[in-house]
């Protein structure tokens, strides 16, 4: 998005009648779908190898799969709303730069959440991270369906808010391009 | 010898650049601090529940943190147009280099300067102020470590980029090889054992730009620091001879352009 903006791509593809939005965040699904396949045959298989089981029934991994994908859905309406901010700034890496630290950490990839101080853990949870990243990973090992109908609620509710945001934000910049010439 | 002013100029020339937008260069270096300083936390979580890992504190991942960035702070800001080489050599932009009567690699490298590398270099100063690494002995050691670093970074970052005069279009390839070689280098390397340690000091050199630093601080020896002082330069002096030997399969682009 950043480029599209950058070298007056977006000039070009506004006028198409599709929407931009819907072929950025289609674009981005379909290469989400490879990585997840690819990845996912690469460490489901590693963690097999060195376990030597898998974690969870067949059902469990099913339903598991289809969170990451929600999951996946909600991190790429983030990852647009941090590509829209370039309507406004120079440079958007350091702000991709620090949403994937944020995520990496808040979202419980690097360390779990538990082990994080209190204050931190209920900071972490008022924000879409854990349900993109941690919680979602934790049930494949500990699988539950209170905790898949609570994740899923959450992801819907960060995803609509997200939406909402890049729908906002979106009309905003256009206005911007509008008023400076793009 | 003439090499050495015209290095001067250059870098003064694209420092001024780099600086040029005042509020750009501003945000992106209190980002590149924001970011770097949210990884940092990371650790001081970890070394809450745990009081160590193969000896090494908290203090000692400060003092890793800040070499390596610190490091990484140098070369982008001396040396950045290394991150562009493999893009100006398969656009066979490297035509208005060549044509000039100067070092050419050396040319390439620092006609860009990152306002990033700010950032990451006054992160650097931050953490030694956190970690109280600011004893005479120990800041002369840090500032040398960090340029023996910020050499090994260049040199394979020089290395990665230039094989795309024998592998073609492996540009991203090259680039997220030097991005890892980043994120290595900001981990113990002692938590790694067998061969990936071996790769920790020859393929991927996270070691020799973070490990060894460290441990010259832990325990201070002439030995080690020869070693970090040679084999970074030895990296950097190998970076050079394997960029010349590849320009010779070089392609011109055949382009018309204007530099400036």
């Amino acid at each position: 998005m950043e480029q599209d903006l950058r070298s007056g791509k977006l000039a070009y593809l506004l006028p198409r009648p599709i929407s931009y939005l819907g072929a950025v965040f289609a674009e981005g699904l379909g290469i989400l779908c490879t990585n997840l396949v690819l990845w996912g045959i690469v460490t489901f298989g590693f963690t097999y190898l060195r376990i030597g089981a898998a974690p969870f029934n067949l059902g469990a991994f099913f339903v598991t799969l289809l969170m990451g994908l929600l999951a996946g859905c909600v991190g790429l309406i983030f990852h647009m709303l941090v590509g829209l901010s370039a309507f406004w700034l120079h440079r958007i890496a350091p702000f991709y730069l620090i949403w994937e630290k944020l995520l990496f950490t808040l979202g419980g990839l690097m360390l779990p959440l538990a082990i994080y101080p209190l204050w931190l853990q209920n900071l972490a949870y008022l924000t879409p991270f854990p349900a993109i990243l941690g919680v979602r990973s934790a049930l494949a090992i500990d699988f539950n369906l209170a905790q898949v109908l609570l994740l899923t609620v959450s992801l819907l509710f960060w995803g609509l808010l997200g939406l909402t945001g890049l729908f906002l934000l979106y009309r905003q910049g256009l206005r911007i391009i509008n008023i400076e010439g793009g | 010898m003439k090499t050495l002013p015209f290095f001067m100029a250059l870098l003064r020339t694209s420092i001024r650049a780099s600086i040029s937008v005042r509020g750009a260069f501003l945000v992106e270096a209190s980002l590149m601090i924001l970011n770097n300083l949210i990884f940092v936390m990371m650790w001081w979580l970890f070394f809450r529940q745990f009081k160590e890992i193969n000896g090494w504190t908290l203090t000692d991942i400060i003092a890793l943190n800040a070499i390596g960035m610190g490091a990484y702070g140098l070369m982008l800001i001396f040396f950045g147009g290394v991150r562009t080489l493999s893009r100006v050599i398969l656009a066979g932009d490297l035509d208005s280099f060549m044509t000039k009567p100067k070092n050419l690699l050396l040319h390439l490298l620092s006609s860009q300067s990152l306002s990033k590398g700010w950032g990451h270099l006054m992160t650097a100063a931050i953490l030694m102020a956190m970690g109280h690494l600011t004893s005479f002995p120990t800041f002369i050691l840090i500032i040398l470590c960090m340029l023996s670093g910020s050499l090994v970074f260049t040199g394979f970052a020089i290395i990665a980029h230039s094989l795309v005069f024998w592998l073609g279009a492996v540009e991203s390839v090259s680039r997220k090889y030097c991005d890892s070689l980043f994120l290595f280098a900001l981990y113990p390397t002692n938590i790694y054992s067998g061969w990936l340690q071996l790769v920790m000091f020859t393929l991927i050199p996270a070691g020799i730009i973070g490990y060894l630093p460290v441990e010259l601080l832990r325990h201070f020896s002439w030995e080690t620091l020869f070693i970090i002082l040679t084999s970074s330069s030895a990296i950097f002096v190998l970076a050079f001879w394997i960029f010349y030997k590849g320009l010779k399969k070089y392609e011109s682009g055949n382009q018309f352009g204007m530099g400036l």
